[in-house]
């Protein structure tokens, strides 16, 4: 086999296989879907960061302390989709099922004197997974940076409490349409490009004129 | 003039011992090979980190690499070498391999060789307006899909048309460098007694000592070095070593332009409106200017107040640059675009001056940003050291000496395009006029803008 052939076989191989490698690697799903591990116990929780009980302060009436645990998928948060689960038990340590959560992620981006922009609001619609005690939502975030998390609860007995928790999301690495449509450009002028070179003669060798 | 002729007698002393060292390194068979494969590789480092690395500009060795070292240096290497980088730049070898594994060789399309030159200028205006909208220097990302997009277009015109299509043509950084090479200490030319009688013309179609060149040059026609990356393959490949590598005063060949193209002197002038837009975004009175900007433009978005004092900045100096020709083209009775032209080249050294002076201030206060990003890449953070070289005022000094060296360059330029256009001393004297005006008027805008405080980069 002549060693251009090789080359060729192997550059083709080792483009096919960056784009594919990092689609797959880097593809997110919906909650639940490949992609995403579902935090189906309290094991999975990857250190739950312990949310600031606002209302304890305020609200001394509250007899019963619900415990509320975080966990999201991926951890940390990245750009792009994820999944933010709650899981609320009892001091004695039983899931408490019919809480009404409300959660939104707020962002004030900071844009260095180069303008103003409003602050980044996203709700997230909470809603009761089938284990008991799990409530999880899905949060694209189209921003990386700091981000705070708001939550309200109202319990089955009519209590409320709310949570602020600050949440950071990184950037994982460029945009992987971005990256295929480059790839695919790439694949395609070096089609055409056989293409043509077996329906074409060409040289170059047309010296300039003036010589 | 420090001329030496480094193969004076080239028919006769052809491969002897007694070659020059710089001729035998372009005539070695691990030239340039042995510089484009390290940078290929330090390549792939930067464009892992911009995409893959930290996101924080700060953190990421290939931001210090592209913007801390690589862009304050490369202008120097243009001055110093000519566009020597070219022939070791990584997009280059790409586009061989490339082009070696899957090219077709189409020649380059008649449109693209007569407008090349201005889509490159257009391409640069754009990558520069981007940059400051989109924040492609202060964002690995951003400076990743920067390289990407290169990188593409590269492997396009590589795979589908002959030689280095990309970097004649195409390349945004080839206008900068083409112009910037010109004022370069070396030259690389053919001695046209030699090449007289040849008919083998083996530097532009090749040899099997070497490929023809691969920016399209014929060596015993070519005048500038705007095209010559001294890749060293007519070297090589020439059978009568016809080729030689002289030094020559810096900004010589702008004296001379035989052809003087308009669209070569509008880059040199735009790029020296750029220079200013880069160096007011990064004062602390720039935050003032927006301000006001916002108010007459009644909105606050940066999209729009840039777009406006970019395209002020280009419009302004591109206006004062005509009015400067108008004013000279009357005393000599020529057309303003003429003159436009024709002395447009003049701009190039304080182009150059600019250019190095506002990112040498990126070089030494932030250099050793390289050291530091590149040692996190070996798992060994360095906390709370400065990355700074040389202290702020040192630099500033070095910035003022640039900028005066650059005016008073240009000068000389303006004034020696002047006397080689015209015979007459008093025509000469009265293009020029309008000129000295000009170029001084640049220097002290340059000298007050690097007055003022500047911004970092990481």
């Amino acid at each position: 086999m002549p060693t251009g052939r090789i080359y060729q076989a192997a550059v083709i191989a080792a483009l096919a296989l960056f784009f594919f490698a990092n689609l797959s690697i880097n593809t997110w799903a919906s909650p639940g879907k490949k992609g995403h591990e579902e935090p189906q116990a309290k094991q999975d929780l990857v250190a739950p960061p312990p949310l600031q009980d606002s209302a304890r302060e305020t609200e001394p009436q509250i007899k019963r302390e619900y415990r509320v645990q975080l966990a999201t998928t991926p951890s940390p948060l990245v750009k792009g989709k994820n999944k933010v689960s709650l899981y609320i038990s009892t001091p004695e340590g039983q899931p408490v099922e019919n809480v009404l959560v409300k959660g939104v992620l707020r962002m004030e981006p900071e844009m260095k004197g180069h303008g103003k922009m409003p602050a980044i609001l996203l709700d997230l619609p909470f809603a009761a997974q089938a284990e008991p005690g799990w409530y999880a939502s899905g949060a694209v975030l189209k921003h990386d940076g700091s981000w705070s998390l708001e939550l309200a609860l109202v319990y089955p007995d009519g209590q409320e409490q709310s949570f602020a928790s600050d949440l950071a999301v990184i950037d994982e690495g460029p945009n992987k349409l971005v990256l295929a449509a480059f790839g695919s450009i790439i694949a395609g002028a070096i089609l055409l490009a056989q293409v043509l070179k077996r329906t074409l003669k060409t040289s170059d060798e047309e010296v300039p004129a003036g010589e | 003039m420090s001329k030496v002729n480094l193969n004076p007698n080239p028919l006769k002393q052809a491969k002897t011992g007694s070659e020059p060292l710089i001729k035998r390194i372009l005539r070695s068979p691990w030239y340039p090979g042995i510089l484009q494969w390290p940078t290929l590789l330090v390549f792939n480092l930067v464009i892992w980190q911009l995409l893959w690395g930290p996101k924080d500009a700060h953190d990421n060795f290939g931001t210090a690499m592209t913007w801390v070292i690589w862009w304050p240096v490369i202008p120097i290497f243009f001055m110093l070498l000519g566009r020597f980088w070219c022939a070791v730049c990584p997009f280059a070898t790409i586009s061989d391999l490339f082009q070696k594994w899957f090219g077709t060789n189409l020649p380059v399309p008649r449109w693209l060789k007569k407008y090349g030159i201005w889509i490159i200028d257009i391409a640069f205006i754009v990558i520069t307006w981007a940059d400051h909208v989109y924040g492609i220097v202060e964002s690995p990302r951003g400076s990743g899909y920067l390289l990407l997009i290169i990188f593409t277009g590269v492997v396009v015109a590589g795979v589908l048309f002959s030689r280095r299509t990309w970097c004649r043509y195409l390349c945004f950084l080839g206008g900068l460098s083409g112009n910037y090479s010109r004022a370069a200490v070396v030259e690389l030319r053919a001695t046209p007694e030699v090449c007289k009688n040849c008919r083998d013309l083996a530097c532009y179609k090749g040899n099997e000592k070497a490929p023809g060149c691969p920016m399209f040059e014929v060596p015993r026609t070519m005048d500038s070095n705007a095209l010559c990356n001294f890749c060293g393959y007519c070297v090589k490949s020439c059978p009568n070593d016809s080729i030689t590598i002289k030094t020559r005063p810096a900004t010589k060949e702008l004296w001379f332009i035989r052809r003087p193209k308009l669209e070569e002197s509008f880059l040199a002038v735009v790029i020296m409106g750029i220079v200013f837009v880069q160096n007011i975004t990064m004062l602390d009175v720039w935050d003032t200017i927006l301000k006001t900007l916002e108010k007459l433009a009644g909105t606050d978005s940066y999209f729009v107040t840039f777009t406006i004092t970019f395209i002020l900045a280009m419009s302004l100096t591109v206006a004062a640059m005509w009015f400067t020709s108008f004013f000279s083209a009357r005393g000599t009775g020529e057309r303003a675009w003429s003159n436009f032209a024709k002395f447009g080249y003049a701009i190039i050294p304080l182009d150059l001056a600019g250019h190095v002076a506002h990112n040498l201030f990126h070089l030494l206060s932030e250099g050793l940003a390289v050291v530091f990003t590149g040692m996190a890449l070996l798992g060994m953070e360095v906390h709370d050291m400065s990355p700074a070289i040389l202290g702020d005022e040192a630099i500033q000094i070095l910035q003022y000496s640039l900028i005066v060296l650059g005016t008073v360059a240009s000068l000389y330029t303006a004034k020696r395009i002047a006397v080689s256009n015209y015979q007459e001393k008093a025509k000469a004297g009265k293009a020029f006029l309008p000129y000295l005006v000009f170029i001084l008027l640049l220097g002290v805008i340059n000298a007050v803008l690097f007055y003022l405080p500047m911004a970092h980069r990481m």
